[in-house]
């Protein structure tokens, strides 16, 4: 009598599970996977497709002409418009204004290029606010939009 | 094989008698097993194909008219004209939704005093700007080092993904497939510069995609088009007279932690000894 | 050299990610090899005096290794796709083995306990009725062969299995020790070193816990701990213990001396937040006490009563399993303590109570291969009430 019986019931359980792992598998495994390398090359088009936020400065110049060429002018021909106010999705689309864009008249954002800093290469206009601001009358020193007074945003020479 | 004893199967069949019974059913088991395992080497060899192929051209496009194949792309930070204003840090909030508490891309800042003593410090990764005031010893050298992912052509992260969800886009961009990211954070332990973090939102890993979405409409990332002083830089090797990959073919730049060997495509310009 | 004063982290570094349950995963995959190197000692080298713990300890490693995934799915972002790790293997991530070595480690070790116990179940199905029978025929696939020739050729295939078993249990635990060493960008877990350190603390913990376990279950059964088998198993608990600690302590010597940019973070971690868990738990209470007492029991073996040393390998193997433990911590949490700017210290972690990875769930986790080791003993007991273990198997 054979006597490996039960031994061969379990080669053909393990071969069975074995076979239906990897058949089970084959469907698992995602349409564009291995396309190009070891990733699903599908993923390439759900990023491609995220929405765009910031539109640069020659999308905001196509309504705002007259702002873009101020700048382009001076010396904040750089700076681009939607790092003061706000990405261009907040404010319209390709077609029409979605909402107000807004206006932050806070001398935060100037200090966050102008303020005094060590670190900071002194090609860099600075200023030590305190002292730049000390000739200002007291009152109007301690308003946030301060800086306005003098200097014109989109192009920052005295006024 | 399994297929040729069908025959003498049928034979014992016609027999009827318990001992061929037993044969024949073991035959049986047999054949279908062989069955089963003919179909698996069939998937076996097909599902190999996916581990064999590096890039295959004429796979089909993700979307639009965008070839990946066709370009190869480039950055060079040059941290001599950094101003640390943090622009670039709130554009790459903004563009890509980043979660509270965590960066794809910030600014450090690297003080160094005559003593050899360096103090760094990244407040909110620079979203807010940094504080003016400076203690301790005289400070002989101090500049600004916006970090970002370094999208290595040899990436740790990508090579440790478990499941494939980490890669590097033919056109050199390391992303994650978001969709099968299993969260296990591998990655993220991975990355010697710090780039990549766990989303809490979306529980899968997450990084700087050089704003992916942007580039493959030609335009530039978020964190290159609102930098005022022209600190970064974003360029297509594949491109002709690409004035990017003119940089790093020319001039001295340096890439960070480049005894690792993860040949970051990702360069510096004015790298200094104290920037890890 | 450049000053620093290490308090700057990375943006993304200000938190531990990995958690407690990554702490659990090695530990119990640990005892999983260990207990399993200690059925080998018997089923493939001879060692007749771990007759007694034979079974046990083949059982043990598998109550063991059935929970082993359960930490790392607490810990997944997304445990529902857990799947994706053998569906689509990337074979140049260490992580990735996992599900191949896993299910092989599981599949031999299911089958190795199935013929040990292959009598057994035969004999169960025929002394019972009902859905238990049902059951047990299940489990016996519907052969009821004991005969002498039968019992013979699963004798062979147990050592052929149990042979197999030694490399497939050393890869799965140097596996995991590979997982930490081969992270370049951590300079702690960095070093070819660890797969091995791993693999020796993990036989460190398997024998201890097939001590503990050994001794319990005989105390509550009312049974004679045989003194031969605790003599043997706390000899090779000694061996084991001295060599995981020279290695252990081998890696902190060679990183001190060299003195390279990584000693600027793990110098003064070891100094401050490693310097409780490591220096007090892991090295002077975890390492040097145990080698103590084992060296005792070794080498005072004609002084000692069974109690006493029965009692003396208890502890020690008590504190091995902290020892390990506490390892285990202080390479998972203590390499994600410092940043990878290399300058500063995360925030410290402290595992929460409540919550998928906290500390409730933790113990959970680990009480519940004694749990299970419980009901199998209910149905298929791996003693029988005389001291010898049941038949089915000679050595």
């Amino acid at each position: 009598m054979d006597h490996t019986k039960h031994l061969w019931r379990v080669v053909l359980i393990l071969v069975l599970a074995g076979a239906g792992a990897i058949i089970g598998r084959h469907f698992l495994i995602p349409k564009s996977f291995g396309e190009q390398g070891f990733y699903r090359y599908d993923s390439l088009g759900d990023y491609m497709t995220q929405p765009v936020r910031h539109g640069g400065d020659a999308a905001c110049a196509a309504c705002h002409k007259d702002r873009a060429d101020a700048k382009a002018g001076g010396k904040h021909a750089t700076v681009s418009c939607e790092s003061c106010h706000a990405p261009m999705a907040s404010h319209a689309t390709t077609e029409a204004k979605t909402a107000d864009m807004p206006k932050n008249r806070d001398m935060t954002l100037c200090l966050w290029c102008h303020q005094k800093l060590r670190a900071r290469p002194e090609t860099m206009p600075q200023i030590e606010i305190s002292e730049h601001l000390a000739a200002l009358d007291p009152e109007d020193a301690k308003k946030a939009d301060v800086c306005f007074n003098c200097h014109d945003v989109h192009n920052p020479s005295m006024k | 094989m399994p297929y040729m004893k069908g025959e003498p199967m049928n034979d014992n069949k016609e027999m009827k008698s318990d001992a061929a019974l037993e044969v024949s059913r073991r035959d049986f088991l047999g054949t279908i097993a062989g069955a089963l395992s003919a179909v698996a080497l069939v998937i076996v060899a097909d599902d190999a194909v996916y581990i064999a192929s590096g890039a295959e051209p004429g796979a089909p496009l993700p979307a639009g008219g965008y070839d990946p194949d066709k370009h190869s792309y480039v950055y060079v930070i040059d941290i001599t004209k950094c101003i640390g204003c943090g622009s670039c840090v709130r554009a790459c909030k903004a563009e890509n939704n980043v979660p509270d508490l965590f960066f794809r891309t910030w600014i450090e800042r690297y003080m160094v005093s005559r003593s050899g003593e360096v103090s760094v410090d990244s407040p909110k990764g620079g979203y807010d700007g940094f504080d003016p005031s400076i203690t301790g010893d005289e400070i002989t050298k101090a500049f600004f080092v916006p970090k970002m992912c370094n999208h290595c052509s040899h990436s740790p992260c990508v090579q440790l993904c478990p499941v494939g969800a980490s890669y590097r886009s033919p056109d050199g961009v390391v992303l994650v497939d978001e969709k099968r990211c299993i969260g296990c954070g591998y990655c993220v332990q991975a990355c010697p510069y710090g780039s990549r973090f766990l989303n809490p939102e979306t529980k899968v890993a997450s990084k700087c995609t050089w704003c992916y979405h942007r580039i493959t409409k030609g335009m530039r990332p978020a964190c290159v088009e609102m930098c005022p002083r022209g600190v970064r830089k974003f360029g297509d090797a594949k491109a002709l007279h690409d004035e990017v990959s003119e940089i790093i073919a020319t001039k001295q730049v340096h890439v960070l932690k480049p005894e690792l060997l993860t040949e970051p495509n990702l360069h510096y310009l004015g790298l200094s000894m104290e920037v890890r | 050299m450049l000053q620093e004063s290490l308090n700057f982290v990375f943006p993304n570094d200000f938190h531990i990610m990995w958690s407690l349950m990554i702490v659990i995963y090695p530990y119990v995959t640990g005892i999983v090899a260990g207990a399993f190197i200690v059925s080998s000692l018997y089923h493939v080298f001879g060692r007749d005096e771990l007759k007694p713990v034979g079974r046990l300890s083949m059982v043990a490693s598998l109550a063991f290794l059935l929970i082993a995934t359960t930490p790392l799915l607490l810990h997944l972002g997304h445990p529902e796709r857990a799947l994706n790790i053998v569906i689509t293997p990337h074979f140049t991530s260490a992580m990735a083995a996992f599900g191949m070595i896993y299910t092989c480690y599981l599949t031999l070790l299911t089958l190795e306990i199935w013929l040990v116990y292959r009598k057994d179940i035969i004999m169960v199905a025929a002394r019972s009725r009902g859905i238990k029978r049902v059951i047990f025929s299940v489990l016996s696939l519907g052969v009821y062969d004991i005969s002498e020739e039968s019992l013979r050729i699963d004798h062979r295939a147990i050592i052929v299995l149990a042979s197999l078993g030694i490399p497939a249990a050393c890869i799965l635990h140097g596996y995991v020790g590979f997982m930490f060493g081969s992270v370049k960008a951590n300079a702690w877990w960095s070093t070819p070193l660890m797969p091995i350190i791993f693999l020796f603390s993990a036989v460190t913990s398997g024998i201890a816990m097939i001590i503990i376990l050994y001794q319990s279950l005989m105390r509550l059964s009312g049974q004679k701990i045989i003194g031969e088998c605790v003599q043997s198993l706390s000899r090779w608990l000694w061996l084991f213990t001295i060599m995981t600690v020279t290695l252990e302590m081998l890696e902190i010597i060679s990183l001190a001396y060299k003195k390279g940019e990584e000693w600027l973070v793990i110098g003064p971690l070891l100094g401050t937040k490693l310097a409780f868990p490591f220096i007090a738990v892991q090295v002077v209470f975890g390492s040097l006490i145990p080698i103590v007492l084992l060296a005792i029991v070794v080498l005072m073996k004609p002084f000692l009563t069974n109690p006493l040393r029965n009692t003396i390998a208890f502890v020690a193997s008590l504190i091995l399993l902290i020892q390990v433990f506490a390892m285990r911590w202080n390479v998972v949490i203590g390499g994600q303590i410092f940043s990878k700017s290399m300058r500063g210290f995360r925030d410290p972690y402290v595992p929460e109570l409540f919550g998928r990875e906290g500390a409730l769930a933790a113990i959970a986790i680990f009480i519940t291969p004694f749990v299970l080791l419980a009901i199998f003993n209910k149905f298929l007991p791996m003693y029988e009430t005389s001291d010898e273990p049941s038949g089915g198997e000679s050595a």
